[in-house]
């Protein structure tokens, strides 16, 4: 190996080994790998609430550093630092704090595996803290069953950082595979906690079945987000807020009223603290709720020589997803607004390219702004009840995106995206843009990657 | 051609040459396992104090700086690895520092003790070429460049200045000692020729720190190294690929320069005069002499902006050699100078004399007889009349800040002291000190404004420890 003995004790300390393993004849260690990313792109066309952005700059530079080992044939163990030069989104940039370079620390992987059977089976256990992905054909829209939200039922291509080459869920967890009937029918059974909105620490059991035949794939999926949950008042917020009120009608010229508690009459808000008997709560939102997902995929790549068709071949893709099966008043009365469905095909460029997908979305939620619900973890989406052309988006209902990958030689990669899709980028709080930056069709971006490493 | 076509020609352009001149050589490889890595770790340990200095945004009573201490820590880890003909160095480093801000705040990230993340280099290096010729290198990604190796603290004009306006720093307010190079973002592709005398440097780096972000400023700087002489030159074409051209004259009045028009106060008699007076400035600051009443009209004449050329020539005589072998440190006896201009094209008001936008440093590296690695003095003047950077900090227009003060030449001179000591393989002993431009952070991110030691009489003393622990 060309790990020195004293990288080797490193390593296993850095993987959470004991000094036990770091002296076995079985804990072996793999090449410890530096990798980097470097992208370069804009936002071409976009729009923040009533700001147009016009080529506003989108960079990063990612490095990584990761170790992998195995002891025997049962364990795999991987662990990883990330830090990601980013700048913070803002439409103007004037202020210090608005555009000075910063570093983002992350941890991409700190996983462990053991399998069943040896390592190419099929059949493990692995938790840890490590990105989860269900459908290769997701170059960068889809994989709803974990990145979405549920209520509100947002939809993620990116968390911001990692802008590029990473559909992914970033899953803090356990995953169990098992495969029946000869590999055929592959079987996934996932328990993710949530890390970031309020309550944090929840779990989400899933399952998800996926069957191979030949050409043809078909996978199912569900979770019940916060199913487990270890604050049930913060699961569903008993908060002013966070209700959903009626005023009855009266003979005291109040007017009757039926929706959320912020968009009531001023005058009505008092009486609502105060108990009055004209107003009553009939509904808190919470966050709490089932995703379906169901995808499929035809490989028509078979009909093809490697060679022209490449790794990815001529599949055609889809996937759809239900974002909270159940109906709650006002946000999520009707299920069809909460059904995203992605289709695409990955096109062979004889050689030219090793990937080239094209991928559009269709999603009738109409509503986008998510500040509530990062600022207060409420689940509910932000409505500007004083402008209700505000609560029925359309224009960005179509979404599109266009992903290419080239390798050059062992160490080097090139991607390219070019898309209008849920860009959300981070600000100089850690906190989102209110709303996607494509907000209508003509809105898109352009990002180029360098990915450097072996 | 629009910006955005421009940037993303310009883009596809490098990245197809790098695609198309790797395979070639990548290819070969790809079978082939790792030729080298090596990873590294060090930390260091910097102690000193701002013994005397001035901070002009401190909130009253607490402007004049007194033994402030400087204290940061860091660690340092680089991983390099080789395939071929392509390098890969990626580094992660945390820093222990503390915030400056000489005003009263409740906010504890602006007091407490911080821990920053970094990355000290994040680069892909592809090199070719034959040594007997031509050799070279192409840099990608985020790294230091550093084309003057006298510039221990002052100097390294060319990518570390501003332009408009022509601001300096000897360190970015978190690292405060050795950082006498630029940390980049980009492109950079070096050629060396004869036999590595002649070094040509072509650089396409980012804009990462002040408005407008993103820009990218074409560059270029050779160095031509003998026996006895150093000569190198360079420009920089600052913010000439900007993403929006419009962003590089902002439209706010501060950053206008016009004529207004000013009418007197009116005898309403017939055929009493209409007495008028033009002034002319900073259309903020204009203000109406007495009897002037109102503004007639205002007519803008220029409005500043951040794109220029910046050309820097520097030299250095070594008579190190004339010393006996065994007193000689490498850098022994060496006399070297470097000069810039900060923008070569003149804009009314804050840029009318091109003389005042020419930073000059000297200096000497002083033998010890082997005590010290290197001890080098350094001295600067650099006769700009203004050194407040406010507005531009954070308003982000080109131009200075004067509320204070019109002309300030008493920060002319600057001096420093800066010498190294190696104790075997694992420990460096570093000294430095100065009266620089030296600025510090504080907990949103914004560097001073202007340099805490303005006056010669000003200055701080560091030492730093380090230890390289792989």
């Amino acid at each position: 190996m060309l790990m020195s003995r004293t990288a080797k004790s490193l390593a296993a300390l850095l993987l959470g080994a004991t000094a036990i393993l770091a002296d076995d004849d079985k804990f072996q260690l793999e090449e410890f790998n530096p990798a980097l990313a470097v992208d370069m792109g804009q936002v071409v066309r976009g729009q923040l609430l009533t700001t147009k952005l016009d080529l506003l700059p989108v960079n990063r530079n990612i490095v990584s550093l990761s170790q992998s080992a195995f002891y025997g044939d049962q364990w795999q163990f991987k662990a990883g630092l990330m830090g990601i030069i980013w700048w913070p989104f803002s439409a103007t940039g004037l202020q210090p704090h608005e555009r000075t370079m910063r570093v983002e620390p992350r941890l991409s992987i700190a996983q462990a595996r053991r399998n069943f059977g040896d390592k190419e089976s099929g059949r493990f256990l692995a938790f840890g803290y490590f990105p989860y992905k269900y459908n290769p054909d997701a170059k960068n829209l889809g994989e709803y069953l974990y990145r979405s939200g549920t209520y509100p039922g947002l939809v993620s291509t990116t968390d911001g950082f990692q802008l590029l080459n990473h559909a992914a869920y970033d899953a803090y967890g356990a995953t169990l595979q098992l495969q029946t009937f000869g590999g055929l029918v592959k079987h996934t059974f996932n328990v993710f906690a949530e890390p970031a909105v309020i309550p944090i620490g929840d779990l989400t059991p899933a399952y998800e079945a996926e069957v191979n035949i030949t050409a043809f794939r078909i996978g199912v999926g569900a979770a019940y987000n916060r199913l487990i949950s270890f604050n049930k008042d913060l699961v569903t917020p008993k908060e002013w807020d966070n209700a959903y009120i009626e005023v009855k009608a009266n003979d005291r010229g109040i007017s009757p009223y039926k929706g959320p508690y912020s968009g009531a009459a001023s005058n009505v808000k008092p009486l609502a603290r105060a108990g009055d008997s004209i107003v009553n709560v009939l509904h808190h939102w919470t966050h709490k709720g089932v995703k379906l997902m169901g995808r499929a995929s035809l490989d028509l790549g078979r009909l093809f020589s490697d060679e022209i068709a490449g790794p990815d071949g001529l599949r055609i893709f889809t996937e759809v997803a239900v974002l909270g099966w159940e109906n709650q008043p006002y946000y999520y009365e009707k299920r069809s607004q909460r059904v995203p469905f992605m289709a695409g095909i990955s096109i062979p460029t004889f050689g030219l390219l090793d990937a080239l997908s094209f991928q559009g979305e269709h999603y009738s939620t109409p509503f986008d702004n998510i500040k509530d619900y990062v600022e207060t973890s409420r689940p509910t989406w932000k409505v500007n009840f004083s402008d209700t052309t505000s609560h029925g988006l359309k224009r960005d209902d179509w979404k599109w995106s266009v992903y290419g990958r080239k390798s050059l030689g062992r160490m080097l990669k090139l991607h390219a995206q070019v898309a209008n899709d849920h860009l959300r980028l981070p600000i100089f709080d850690y906190s989102y843009t209110e709303t996607t930056l494509m907000q209508d069709p003509t809105h898109w971006y352009y990002l180029i990657r360098l990915e450097c490493g072996i | 051609m629009n910006v955005f076509s421009t940037r993303l020609c310009g883009s596809a352009c490098l990245w197809a040459l790098i695609a198309t001149l790797l395979p070639a050589s990548a290819g070969a490889e790809e079978a082939r396992a790792i030729d080298g890595h090596k990873l590294t770790i060090k930390s260091y340990v910097d102690f000193g104090h701002l013994v005397n200095g001035w901070n002009t945004y401190a909130d009253s009573g607490k402007k004049d700086i007194n033994m402030l201490p400087l204290n940061r820590t860091n660690v340092v880890a680089i991983q390099d690895i080789t395939v071929g003909k392509v390098d890969l160095s990626v580094g992660l480093a945390a820093l222990v520092w503390w915030p400056y801000t000489g005003q009263a705040t409740t906010d504890l990230s602006e007091r407490i003790m911080n821990v920053k993340p970094m990355v000290p280099v994040a680069r892909a290096r592809w090199q070719f070429g034959d040594p007997a010729t031509t050799t070279g290198s192409l840099l990608i990604g985020t790294f230091s460049h550093k084309y003057n190796p006298d510039a221990k603290n002052l100097g390294e004009y060319l990518y570390r200045a501003g332009t408009y306006p022509g601001y300096l720093w000897s360190n970015d307010g978190w690292l405060l000692m050795n950082r006498a190079g630029s940390y980049s973002h980009g492109f950079l592709l070096n050629l060396a020729q004869m036999g590595g005398k002649l070094k040509h440097n072509f650089s396409l780096f980012m804009e990462t720190a002040y408005y407008p972000i993103g820009d990218f400023s074409p560059g270029y700087d050779f160095s031509f190294t003998s026996k006895w002489f150093d000569v190198g030159g360079g420009s920089v074409l600052n913010h000439y690929l900007p993403l929006r051209p419009s962003n590089l004259t902002p439209k706010e009045d501060r950053n206008k320069y016009a004529t207004i028009r000013f009418l007197a106060a009116r005898d309403t008699s017939v055929g009493a005069p209409i007495d008028t007076v033009a002034r002319t400035g900073a259309l903020s600051a204009i203000a109406p002499p007495d009897r002037f009443v109102s503004a007639l009209d205002t007519n803008t004449l220029h409005r500043w902006t951040f794109k220029g050329v910046k050309v820097m020539g520097r030299a250095a005589l070594n008579f190190g050699h004339l010393l006996p072998d065994n007193i000689r440190g490498p850098e022994d006896l060496r006399l070297f100078a470097e000069v810039a201009v900060l923008g070569w094209g003149n804009q009314p008001l804050y840029y009318e004399k091109r003389s005042e936008r020419i930073p000059i440093m000297f200096g000497l590296t002083v033998p010890t007889g082997k005590l010290l690695d290197v001890l080098t003095l350094q001295g600067e003047y650099y006769k700009s009349p203004y050194n407040d950077i406010e507005i531009y900090n954070d308003g982000s227009l080109p131009i200075w800040e004067t509320a204070y003060t019109d002309s300030v030449h008493a920060d002319d001179f600057k001096w420093t002291v800066h010498g190294k000591k190696s104790m075997g393989k694992i420990m460096n002993l570093y000294f430095q000190a100065g009266s620089d431009h030296f600025r510090l952070t504080n907990g949103k991110y914004k560097v001073s404004s202007v340099p805490l030691t303005t006056d010669p009489k000003e200055w701080y003393y560091l030492f730093r420890l380090e230890f390289n622990l792989r």
